[in-house]
């Protein structure tokens, strides 16, 4: 079933033709033999989605007294104060010195253990923006600036510059599938509900429950195995139910049922980790996909994707004590991880990274800010080229060189650069990279060096 | 290859082949005005029909008297009926009871439905900081409940100065910008009132298609420029019951009463706000409201964009152009004069030819997780023996709860595509958003728990004073000597008649393997097999 499919029919193949076979024929004269997918060993990309648009001037923070200055007056009343910031020391400089807010103990140590890279005010663009050409309406804009729903279909489709509704990973999936790796269990599994990110045109991206798959309980009627088949043979016969809504249902159930026995099984089949992930909802997701690593043998995987998510990063009001609590789990939850992966020894196999919709105004409006745009960003892991900031960092002199207004900061790495970098390392090459993120070709670095 | 997946690659094709045949195609659910489409009718704008409503509505053949008499039931209102209690605080356990109590039983039940679709477009949560607010919340749900059947312009304004979405969307103690210290005004709510609350992001025609430029791009409604005036318009708001300028800056205050201005904090400066309106300089906060929220109001976009989602959350995912547009006329004038009748908008979605249009494959919704217990709990009049509707298991097993959504963004957007035969077939699902291989398990054994606790059932919670106990006796004759009728019944009551032919056959194959004197097992595997199933999942 998994025919290969040329480049071509791949950018043209869209949710509603790919399962047509009889347009593939049609594309004959342009098809060439693919490579198959890399799979080998075994690679995991671990998002950690900040829903509502992280602060990450905030987060990340010059120490060096001029540039810190600058910040300090630009932030008003919500900078965070110098002599508190955890110094963070980089291979390589420029000419600053820079700290993490006071409440990423564990990012500042993976930071300055190698193992976690800054990648410097990212952000969607369909193309490199100057301020000038932003002031006076010339640039090429991703659609619907500052927007929560608009920025963050953008970071997970990698099309700023259109409406379209399929994911990057979901697209790095239905391509592997064309190459030949179409594991029974989707490559795309999310602990966070249904995302567009994960969510293509062809493979199916599977949604985990937050202890594990859910299983049905259906015999607790003495009756039992009558009131099963009965179940099983409603569910069957909804496969084929007039109604489509109904052959969705039952398509997801079904699916949900059949995968979910498979990961139960895998999961209890590895011991658990020595290693404490903080109680709290993002420690236990991803300690749950930490099991799911350990297992990825018995579950058939030899790549993954998993989504996370970590909400309440819209900070309007009260921000200096929301968003000291939200990096807080953040970075317990994160730096657990990675000693997690490094005790089942796959700690070079496994890449986190941090995705966000926009960054945040560095103007206050009283207590909080507001929607922004560029941003920083941070990926972890073995094979991370850690301990050092990619890019340039912005300058944060509110209506300075990089602000388009009252603190919103243009961003001068694209989150298709960001993206294209992690998927280079997760094993898509060449011109497969474009097929993932059309508009790649819009920006002169295809890769951004973090990964090695 | 394992049935599982030769099933999820043949299914595209077979969807296909029934889109072929055409949208008109009837699929059963019986002639329009009979008790299959009473029932239909009932699902569309009630918490779940009843045997005695369809029986009602199916002889009196009149379902705009219906909807009249909806108009007219007297509203039944969270706040009162909490503070009837003499409690010394409302708690989260204490409001939901209420919605549910109100979903089961109030009489006026279609504008309780029409609160509970606006809850999910003017959103707040009790996900935020109003968890610990809760009798702000029932103010809330109150506040939609009273203007469900009024006018959009009052709602507006009204979900505007309350202290909930004061605090959610922190318009409460939003200031004049204070350029001395680099403070601006607090953006969140003038984007999303404009966003999610009445025209969106683009320009819309009358049938909801968006508007497009020469190039064919979409028009934006608004600009960044028009979000940060449109903040300084919103300044100046908070406590209401205040009464002096300090009162302004309390943290605490009545969750019960609209905001009121504190011209002190309120920016007078000149602004222009969308489409190039200019509010002049030295206008107070009040007056510069209702100036802002009047042009929003008569922005061609709202009968399109609020109409279609209100179309949505009752009829179907999926209406046609033509539909919208005759949901957005009657938004813009209700035949005599008056813009923004929202009774006349319900009416006009429940009336439509085409909600009341035998199913296609592609027409209907999945039914909202919330409404399912409330549609069991209604058709077999379940009761707890404290009299109570006490149910908190909605949020964790059910992924929705009352004004309980993870952000303004709702439980689901509504235009989500679920990858698979909807979106083959060009269809949106919203509710999918919250119906994946997870929660739909999770659902399942939810609604088993619900269906299995009946008077008199043997489960370990229907001892329980607040257990909800279905009545199934009525249903008992038929279970012994007519299972036929029985499954007929309950697709009638459950279904709206259309239970496909194979699902019948199956459900009457099984009933007749439980013991003939075991009638409320009879009945209530059935109830709980149909109600867990894709089949009853899908509201046609």
């Amino acid at each position: 079933m998994q025919r290969p499919m040329n480049r071509r029919g791949f950018l043209q193949l869209g949710v509603n033709t790919l399962a047509s076979s009889g347009l593939l024929a049609t594309l004959g004269t342009f098809e060439r033999a693919l490579a198959a997918a890399d799979t080998t060993g075994y690679r995991a990309l671990v998002c950690v989605y900040l829903f509502g648009g992280n602060d990450a001037f905030n987060t990340l923070i010059p120490r060096s007294t001029d540039a810190y200055n600058q910040y300090s007056q630009s932030r008003g009343s919500l900078a965070i104060q110098r002599s508190k910031l955890l110094a963070i020391n980089p291979h390589s400089s420029d000419g600053n010195q820079y700290g993490v807010h006071p409440s990423c103990k564990g990012i500042q140590t993976l930071f300055n253990n190698g193992n976690l890279a800054f990648v410097a005010n990212v952000g969607s663009l369909v193309r490199p923006v100057t301020r000038a050409q932003f002031l006076s309406g010339t640039a090429d804009l991703p659609l619907q600036l500052f927007s929560h729903e608009d920025q963050t279909v953008q970071w997970m489709t990698g099309r700023s510059d259109s409406p379209d509704r399929q994911g990057w990973a979901g697209r790095i999936a239905d391509l592997l599938a064309t190459q030949g790796y179409s594991p029974k269990l989707s490559l795309n599994i999310s602990l966070a509900g249904t995302n567009l990110w994960q969510s293509a045109g062809s493979v199916l991206p599977y949604n985990l429950g937050k202890n594990g798959a859910a299983t049905l309980d259906i015999q607790g009627f003495p009756g039992g195995a009558g009131r099963v088949d009965a179940y099983l043979k409603l569910l069957q016969q909804a496969q084929a139910d007039p109604s489509l809504m109904a052959q969705q249902f039952a398509l997801t159930e079904t699916r949900g049922l059949e995968l979910g026995k498979m990961i139960n099984d895998g999961l209890g089949s590895v011991p658990g980790f020595k290693t404490k992930f903080p109680a709290t909802t993002l420690g236990g997701d991803l300690h749950l996909v930490a099991r799911m690593i350990a297992a990825r043998s018995q579950l058939g995987a030899a790549r993954q994707i998993f989504f996370v998510s970590h909400p309440g990063f819209d900070t309007h009001d009260n921000q200096l004590s929301q968003h000291a609590e939200l990096l807080q789990v953040l970075s317990d939850a994160v730096k657990a991880f990675h000693d997690a992966t490094v005790e089942i020894g796959a700690d070079q196999l496994v890449t986190t990274f941090t995705a966000s919709e926009f960054g945040r105004t560095l103007s206050s409006n009283g207590d909080g800010t507001d929607h922004a745009w560029g941003s920083h960003h941070f990926a972890i892991g073995g094979a991370v080229k850690g301990q050092d900031i990619y890019g340039a960092m912005p300058n944060l002199t509110i209506n300075g060189p990089d602000d388009v207004d009252t603190g919103r900061i243009i961003p001068t790495q694209a989150m298709d650069q960001y993206g294209a970098t992690l998927a280079r390392w997760f094993g898509i090459s060449g011109s497969d990279l474009d097929l993932v993120f059309p508009n790649l070709a819009n920006f002169d670095k295809r890769d951004l060096g973090f990964m090695s | 290859m394992n049935a599982l997946k030769r099933a999820v690659l043949l299914a595209p094709a077979l969807a296909l082949s029934l889109a072929a045949c055409g949208s008109s195609q009837p699929l059963g659910g019986g002639a329009v005005g009979g008790k299959a489409d009473a029932a239909r009718f009932l699902t569309q704008a009630t918490f779940g029909p009843t045997l005695e409503d369809i029986d009602a509505l199916t002889a009196s053949r009149d379902y705009s008297a219906w909807l009249d008499q909806q108009r007219a039931a007297p509203m039944s209102l969270e706040l009162p009926y909490l503070q009837s209690q003499n409690k010394s605080s409302i708690s989260q356990p204490d409001r939901l009871e209420a919605w549910w109590r109100f979903a089961v039983t109030a009489p006026d039940q279609l504008r309780q439905r029409m609160a509970f679709a606006l809850s999910e477009i003017m959103v707040v949560s009790e996900v935020s900081s109003l968890a610990t607010h809760q009798d702000g919340l029932a103010y809330y749900n109150d506040l939609l409940i009273k203007d469900a059947f009024g006018n959009f312009r009052d709602l507006l304004q009204d979900v505007t100065l309350s202290p909930e979405m004061g605090h959610y969307l922190s318009m409460w103690h939003n200031q004049k910008p204070n350029p001395d210290i680099g403070i601006r005004s607090d953006e969140n709510y003038a984007r999303e009132v404009m966003q999610l609350f009445t025209i969106g992001l683009v320009q819309l025609d009358l049938d909801g298609s968006p508007k497009l430029d020469g190039n064919g791009n979409t028009i934006p409604t608004f600009t960044q420029s028009d979000v940060a005036n449109l903040a300084r318009v919103f300044t100046g708001w908070s406590w209401g019951n205040g009464t002096s300028d300090a009162d302004f800056d309390n943290v605490d205050g009545d969750w019960t009463v609209q905001m009121q201005a504190y011209e002190v904090h309120h920016d007078e400066n000149a602004k222009v706000i969308i489409d190039n309106t200019p509010v002049p300089a030295g206008m107070q906060a009040a007056p510069e409201l209702k100036l802002a929220l009047d042009k929003l109001f008569n922005h061609p976009n709202v009968g399109p964009f609020i109409g279609k989602q209100l179309i949505q959350r009752l009829t179907t995912s999926n209406p046609s152009p033509a539909y919208v547009a005759r949901v957005a006329r009657v938004f813009n004038d209700n035949g005599q004069g008056e813009r923004g009748d929202l009774y006349a908008v319900a009416r006009a979605i429940l009336l439509d030819p085409e909600a009341r249009a035998a199913p296609t494959p592609g027409s209907g919704k999945i039914r909202e997780p919330l409404l399912r217990p409330s549609h069991l709990w209604r058709a077999f009049h379940a009761t707890a023996p404290n009299g109570r509707y006490d149910y908190l298991q909605a949020q964790g097993n059910l992924a929705q709860s009352p004004l309980g959504a993870p952000s303004v963004f709702n439980f689901f957007r509504p235009t989500y595509r679920p990858l698979g035969v909807v979106a083959q077939a060009g269809l949106v699902a919203p509710e999918f958003g919250i119906s994946d291989e997870s929660t739909i398990i999770v659902a399942s054994d939810e609604l088993r728990r619900v269906a299995m606790t009946y008077t008199g059932s043997q489960g370990a919670s229907s001892g329980a004073s607040d257990a909800i106990l279905l009545d199934l006796t009525p249903w008992e004759d038929r279970a012994a000597n007519d299972p036929e009728q029985l499954v007929d019944d309950l697709g009638l009551v459950l279904m709206n008649g259309a239970m496909p032919k194979s699902m019948r056959q199956t459900l009457i194959d099984y009933v007749q393997t439980i013991p003939v004197d075991q009638t409320d097992q009879r009945v209530a595997e059935l109830i709980y097999l149909i109600v867990s199933s894709p089949q009853y999942a899908a509201q046609g």
